[in-house]
């Protein structure tokens, strides 16, 4: 394959359009941010129309604001410290660049006696000082908008082994800011702010040459998420855009409470560039609380920490926070990693194909009557068993777990099979749902499962605490392998609860089903099987190219081969009166299955069907499902058992060729996989 | 919501017509954008970009001009205009030069003389779509999120619910079978 962006590189705008349809990318966070930009344009561009009767002059006083890649590069780098025993020497050359702690012992301050109401005049001077400074930081330093030379750029390759592989590439810009010629300048700065102490580890990076790392070569993940870096001496900023939420100050007043003559707080309202839940066409303002002490031998006064909306900025990386022991701390944060958990382990189940790599998965054998190949998927991210169910531990209870999966994680222990080599032969009993195999983990490729139903989070519709419980109403987007699939696409309730170690698990789930979003799951059901019916009927079996077979037909065109689908005429006849009555399938394709060249017909025990690649060609590029149930699907009743519904089916190819599909289907109550059954089939618009 | 509903809520309630409009076009926005400065132009260079498409269209539409036209064709030619201008602005500083090739100005020219060569790119662009949404979910969404969008793996993981280990290896596979039936279909890459 190309470069990674020639696969579109010459797209046209109806393909563009159908992109920006079929596949939108932006998130609400996206939307919500640029919505906001773009109000800000309008509205400067409107005051500056309406200040001059309509004539636009002047330039544009849009500033451009911070743009968010990561939260808090120390928390990042804290916590890719903690995964990634690799990065260690890189992790020792990023602390180079840091002040020892020894200077720490100069901050001797401080008698902190109670607050008082003393004139707090004296204070406001280098509170003034020290919020107009701190902003000058955030803005130029922390928001990485120093000057720049963009012609100057380095770009990297991230080891894909490490991390995430979250980034595939880092880009550098030559700093060119008079103001910061190098490193030690813009520690100076830092230092001048809060003292002497350890900027947060990542802000200012180490010293790297081009021997060690050329320009293009592939460096460490960790390396990639520092700020600044010093490299052949010059100094340079990361193109990833900065961390801060600073904008600016609102106004000029300062609260100042006294704590003592050497330490006091200073509050003061600013505007930051996060979009507001509210009202995203404003952003949020934040009073920020520094809380300010002197230092006793130098006399100066320094920021020691700052609060924003309750939550304490450290300037001492040895206090940042970092993860919290595998617990969760919302609901909402829980619901993901379920989803992430859900469809991994869908994923993991799913029937081994020819796209898998060899890497993925292995195999044994059980004797049957022939011999059976086991096949076996690893699960990502796991070593043992116990590392699998420890993140099970974090998100489910033991019974919200065996409710969702069917499985027992107390059975875990008993499925070992470390002791077969590959290829061995395997009893039943050893054929079990998950494995530890050599140092991973190890999920059965069911051969029944090809089509595994991805679950991710619309909305959240409600949150309710009740004394011992919480229980969180969300809207749950279902996609399957034809695309979103919107029948099923539901409200769900989770319930959570504290579980015997303290913390909030996933104990509940179900899916809240209406009666008529129902009727529509099962009668897009009936709809696919119908159109399966028609795709075999039409020739459009699945065959390999070694199962055509020189079985005469009356039908040149039309040869026979063995059909790959079912087993015999029997199964696949039971197949379809699940969907269809059988009056129809003999009234509407009496061929199918009657006659001297039937489309399908037994032989030698084998199933063999009259073929016709093109059908299938055919099938794949009609809608098998109605894009949206909500809008493309209508049902009339026209007796208690009896409807017609009407479906508008967009087709797989060719935007915009839209078809009307009409469907008789009577409700059968006794179905093992549906409950509808079609009676009849219409395509309105279809001539003669 | 049609496009005279949309007009007639600008109208009535500006802002909160203007959000409507932006939620309804934001993605063909983007796609535009995204289509032009994707080989040159940072997300932020994108994302700026339509927001500055948007700012033209609210204050094309406060004038009440174009009130006959489709929306959005309108809205298309706004953006498409928005992302040369930046495309101009953005190629040669990061070294890339802007060559008459390139320029879409200079396309427009063309266009009616390469009515067979648009013709090819078009069946090419319909078979590959085709192909891609023949890889089923979530493979069709991550090659098009990363090859499209420049999406990077844990973004396009969060977006899926999936881990970003996960949307690799899916995304490795499915490149492999999108190339398969790529060549099938007569598509060389």
């Amino acid at each position: 394959m190309r470069r990674k962006n020639d696969l579109f590189d010459d797209v046209d705008d109806e393909t563009v359009e159908k992109l920006s349809q079929e596949f939108p990318v932006l998130t609400d966070e996206e939307k919500d941010r640029i919505f906001a930009m773009s109000e800000r344009k309008y509205n400067i561009v409107s005051e500056i129309v309406s200040e001059n009767d309509g004539d636009v002059k002047g330039v544009e006083q849009y500033k451009r604001p911070v743009w968010h890649r990561f939260a808090g590069i120390a928390a990042a780098i804290a916590i890719i410290a903690g995964g990634f025993g690799g990065g260690a020497a890189l992790m020792n050359s990023l602390k180079k660049s840091a002040p020892s702690d020894t200077t720490t012992s100069e901050n001797e301050t401080v008698d902190t006696t109670e607050p008082t109401k003393e004139d707090v005049s004296k204070f406001m001077g280098p509170a003034k000082d020290l919020t107009e400074r701190y902003a000058e930081f955030e803005n130029s330093i922390v928001n990485q908008k120093l000057n720049v030379d963009k012609d100057n750029m380095l770009m990297f390759k991230l080891d894909q082994n490490d991390a995430s592989g979250s980034v595939d590439e880092s880009y550098w810009y030559k700093v060119i800011d008079q103001r910061y010629p190098d490193m030690a300048s813009l520690q100076m700065e830092y230092e001048a702010l809060y003292g002497p102490v350890p900027a947060p580890e990542g802000m200012f990076g180490g010293e790297f040459t081009s021997d060690q790392f050329p320009a293009g070569s592939v460096i460490p993940y960790e390396m990639s998420m520092i700020r600044y870096m010093t490299y052949d001496g010059q100094l340079y900023v990361n193109g990833m855009g900065g961390s801060g939420n600073f904008d600016y100050w609102i106004d000029e007043n300062i609260d100042i409470r006294k704590v003592s003559d050497n330490e006091f707080y200073a509050s003061r309202k600013c505007m930051t560039n996060i979009a507001s839940d509210t009202d995203p066409q404003k952003c949020d303002e934040e009073t920020l609380v520094f809380h300010i002490l002197r230092n006793t031998r130098s006399g100066g006064w320094y920021i020691d920490t700052v609060e924003r909306n309750g939550v304490t900025e450290y300037n001492d990386p040895d206090q940042v926070p970092t993860t919290n022991n595998g617990s969760y701390e919302s609901a909402e944060e829980l619901i993901q990693s379920h989803l992430n958990f859900y469809n991994e382990w869908e994923c993991g189940q799913v029937k081994v194909d020819e796209t898998d790599s060899v890497d993925d998965y292995i195999s044994f054998k059980i004797q049957r009557d022939s011999e059976f190949t086991a096949y076996y998927r690893r699960l990502e991210g796991y070593d043992s068993l116990d590392s699998l169910k420890d993140t099970i531990h974090n998100i489910y209870t033991d019974k919200g777990f065996s409710e969702l999966y069917s499985i027992n994680i107390n059975n875990f222990d008993d499925y070992d099979l470390s002791s077969h080599p590959i290829g061995d032969f395997i009893t039943e009993d050893e054929y079990t749902t998950v494995i530890e195999y050599n140092g991973a983990v190890y999920l059965k490729a069911d051969p029944t499962k090809s089509c595994p139903v991805f679950k991710m989070l619309g909305d959240i519709n409600g949150d309710q605490t009740y004394e011992n419980s919480h229980v969180i109403d969300a809207y749950l987007l279902f996609s399957a392998n034809e695309g979103p699939d919107w029948a099923r696409s539901t409200d769900v309730s989770f319930s959570f609860t504290l579980d015997s170690d303290g913390s909030l698990k996933i104990d509940h789930y179900s899916e809240n089903y209406t009666e008529e979003q129902q009727k529509k799951i099962f009668l897009a059901k009936t709809y696919d099987g119908y159109k399966n019916l028609e795709r075999l009927a039409n020739y459009g079996v699945f065959y390999t190219d070694e199962s055509v077979a020189k079985v005469p037909s009356d039908d040149e065109s039309h040869p026979y081969a063995v059909c790959t689908e079912f087993e015999s005429a029997a199964a696949l006849r039971n197949y379809l009166e699940a969907y269809v009555t059988p009056e129809f399938i003999d009234e509407q394709f009496p061929d199918m299955f009657e006659g001297d060249y039937p489309t399908f017909k037994d032989i030698d025990g084998r199933l063999y069907g009259k073929y016709d690649n093109s059908q299938v060609e055919i099938y794949w590029g009609e809608c098998s499902l109605p894009s949206d149930p909500k809008t493309d699907m209508d049902i009339t009743d026209v007796t208690s058992d009896e409807v017609i519904v009407d479906f508008v089916c967009h087709s797989r190819i060719t935007a915009g060729s839209d078809s009307r599909q009409r469907m008789y289907a009577e409700y059968t109550g006794n179905g093992n996989t549906t409950y509808w059954k079609v009676t009849g089939f219409e395509y309105p618009d279809a001539k003669g | 919501m049609t496009d005279s509903e949309l007009r007639a809520y600008m109208k009535d309630t500006p802002a909160l017509g203007r959000r409507a409009l932006f939620d309804e076009y934001c993605n063909y926005v983007y796609a535009i954008v995204m289509n032009k400065l994707r080989s040159c132009g940072t997300r932020e260079d994108i994302e700026e970009c339509v927001s500055d498409a948007f700012a033209d269209i609210y204050r094309a539409l406060d004038k009440g001009s174009n009130m006959d036209q489709d929306l959005k064709s309108y809205i298309g030619v706004i953006a498409k205009r928005r992302a040369i201008d930046a495309y101009r602005r953005l190629a040669p500083s990061t070294g890339r030069a802007v060559s008459i090739d390139d320029d879409e100005s200079f396309k427009e020219f063309a266009a009616d003389t390469d009515v067979q060569k648009n013709a090819e790119i078009s069946d090419r662009n319909s078979i590959l779509i085709d192909k891609v949404k023949q890889l089923g979910e979530p493979d069709s969404t991550i090659i098009i999120q990363q090859y499209y969008y420049n999406r990077t793996a844990s973004e396009i993981a969060k977006a899926i619910s999936m881990t970003a280990a996960a949307v690799q290896k899916r995304s490795v596979r499915a490149r492999s079978k999108l190339r398969e039936l790529l060549l099938e279909a007569g598509v060389s890459l």
